[in-house]
């Protein structure tokens, strides 16, 4: 993680001291997110679009657009695309070094596509409209508009509500010849169109910070300064256990890490349950 | 795509074998279809799920480097060049050293043809070793300056064992390079196919064998005398069961590999000491 370089010594320890017995600078718990603000259908122009802002820190804004695309030779026949990009926006990222923001860019990106293309969540198949020829694509670009800690968990909300709010046309296919040959119109009704097939399987994120022997959630910008290691857990609606991921530079004993992926998003966080089924 | 160089083709295909009949005539084949791995059947290479390809390491093959090592399992095959630590070339004052790593899957080394730059999957790759070794590595004993570590995948049999051959072999060079670490790193890497198998050290055929949608992927990288964990990423679905087993299985992996590189490195060791 980048650092803006204005946080002293002192300062790191005395929140790191203050983990030790519980204590965070803003009067939460350990485990307590800050308070959300999810807003949705906030981009006319996209075919769906969600904004997060947590604790008045970290901003993510997720536009998704839906395109018809060729399936080309070569790629799986019978499968829709996902293509993923964040983007921390300049006016976030002036303070950083420019290596910094791009490593942050394609670490976040990276982390997107694995979450959402290869593995469960939206179902692919589906979006698939002739095999060998057509389907559907799903642009879903994030910009990080205003930083505060805890990116990956904002991120993920972000798209979740995102994917719950785009709508994806209706397609009509009729057989053209007696080979097998197929095209398709796509029914400009809005009324007609479809929620993403396999929304609500797109996991959440819970980022657990590793720091003074011990671990906490939804860490601010301060204290993501101050912490070891960060361990994040993606969790769909069933429990399973999606993607985990590890960054920053420090290590975490064996011994905690069962336990840390045991944490489960409880209401009593106030984690945004409100697109949880 | 690069006008400027001969590009090779974009797909490799497997060649047809020739098998001769009872009758004296010669027949041309395709190779045997990649088959799932169940439970009471041996691997395709004959290892049972939980073994792992046997390792050859050897440290110090670069003159030009300060530190260098190799690493072979079979058909994954990985070089490490460890330089520095040199002065960084900014000017920017930092108390710990920078360890920066990148990491090149050379354009022969997979089944599809890689790009010669660097894509977008290798810089993170390089993101995800580098965080893997800067906990073993004494950063704040060299401030002001840089440590680079260049990895070269030379073939590549399954990405992610592929990616911890990478992190043992990057953490070997920084050894023989003698910078200052309070141990070493090892990477264990395993594919969980639904329900419950653990195939450690999944070779490119069980990849691919076991398509994502019902498998998923583990790597972890661990400090075996510290019982710290440097690294882990997972993909894939996969109950928290399955998970904890896999991990466990990873770790314990994980002391084999530590015992196999501390062999290599007395070797190399005495070797030096010869010559």
């Amino acid at each position: 993680m980048a650092t803006t370089g204005l946080i002293s010594p002192a300062e790191i320890n005395y929140i790191r001291e203050g983990f030790a017995v519980g204590i965070r600078a803003d009067g939460r718990a350990l485990r307590q997110y800050r308070e959300y603000l999810l807003g949705l259908d906030v981009i006319s122009h996209s075919s769906g679009s969600a904004r997060c802002r947590i604790g008045f820190g970290t901003d993510v804004l997720v536009g998704v657009k839906v395109e018809v695309s060729n399936i080309e030779p070569g790629e799986v026949p019978n499968r829709g695309k996902v293509v993923c990009n964040v983007e921390c926006s300049p006016s976030t990222t002036q303070n950083w070094d420019s290596r910094a923001a791009d490593e942050l860019n394609n670490e976040l990106t990276q982390f997107l596509h694995r979450c959402l293309n290869d593995y469960d969540g939206i179902d692919l198949e589906k979006l698939c409209i002739i095999p060998n020829q057509s389907c559907w694509i799903l642009y879903v670009d994030a910009l990080v508009l205003d930083f505060g800690g805890n990116l990956y968990d904002t991120l993920l909300m972000a798209v979740r509500a995102a994917l719950f709010n785009t709508r994806i046309p209706k397609v009509h296919i009729e057989e053209t010849g007696d080979d097998g040959e197929k095209e398709f119109d796509v029914i400009d009704d809005p009324e007609e169109a479809e929620p993403v097939p396999g929304w609500a399987d797109v996991p959440l994120a819970v980022t657990l910070n590793w720091a003074n022997q011990t671990y906490f959630v939804d860490a601010s910008e301060m204290e993501e300064h101050c912490t070891d290691a960060k361990l994040t857990v993606t969790v769909n609606k069933n429990g399973h256990i999606c993607a985990i991921q590890k960054s920053g530079l420090g290590a975490i004993p064996q011994k905690v890490y069962p336990e840390m992926l045991t944490v489960r998003i409880r209401q009593e966080w106030g984690v945004p349950l409100a697109l949880w089924p | 795509m690069d006008r400027r160089r001969v590009n090779g083709p974009e797909l490799s295909v497997a060649p047809l074998v020739a098998t001769v009949d009872a009758e004296g005539a010669v027949n041309f084949v395709q190779e045997t279809p990649k088959q799932a791995f169940t439970p009471d059947t041996k691997r395709q290479d004959g290892r049972s799920a939980g073994d792992i390809r046997p390792i050859y390491l050897r440290a110090g093959l670069v003159n030009q480097a300060s530190g260098s090592a190799y690493f072979e399992q079979k058909n994954t095959r990985v070089t490490c060049g460890v330089y520095g630590p040199r002065q960084n070339k900014k000017a920017q004052f930092n108390e710990l050293a920078r360890l920066e790593c990148e990491i090149k899957f050379t354009p022969s080394s997979c089944e599809k043809r890689r790009a010669l730059h660097r894509d977008p999957e290798e810089k993170e790759l390089a993101n995800f070793i580098a965080q893997a070794l800067s906990p073993a590595v004494k950063l704040d004993r060299y401030p002001k300056s840089t440590i680079s570590v260049y990895i070269s995948v030379i073939q590549c049999d399954g990405w992610w064992s592929a990616v911890a051959a990478a992190i043992t072999c990057a953490s070997v060079a920084l050894i023989d390079a003698g910078i200052d670490m309070i141990d070493s790193v090892v990477a264990a890497s395993t594919l969980v196919a639904n329900p419950s198998t653990v195939l450690m050290d999944a070779s490119q055929s069980e990849e691919d064998a076991h398509p994502h949608i019902d498998a998923g992927v583990l790597l972890v990288a661990e400090l075996p005398t510290f019982k710290s964990i440097t690294h882990v990423v997972q993909m894939g679905k996969l109950d928290i069961n399955q998970t904890t087993k896999a991990t466990e299985a990873c770790l314990e992996v994980c002391a084999k590999i530590h015992g196999v590189v501390n062999h290599y490195l007395r070797e190399s060791v005495i070797q030096q000491a010869e010559i």
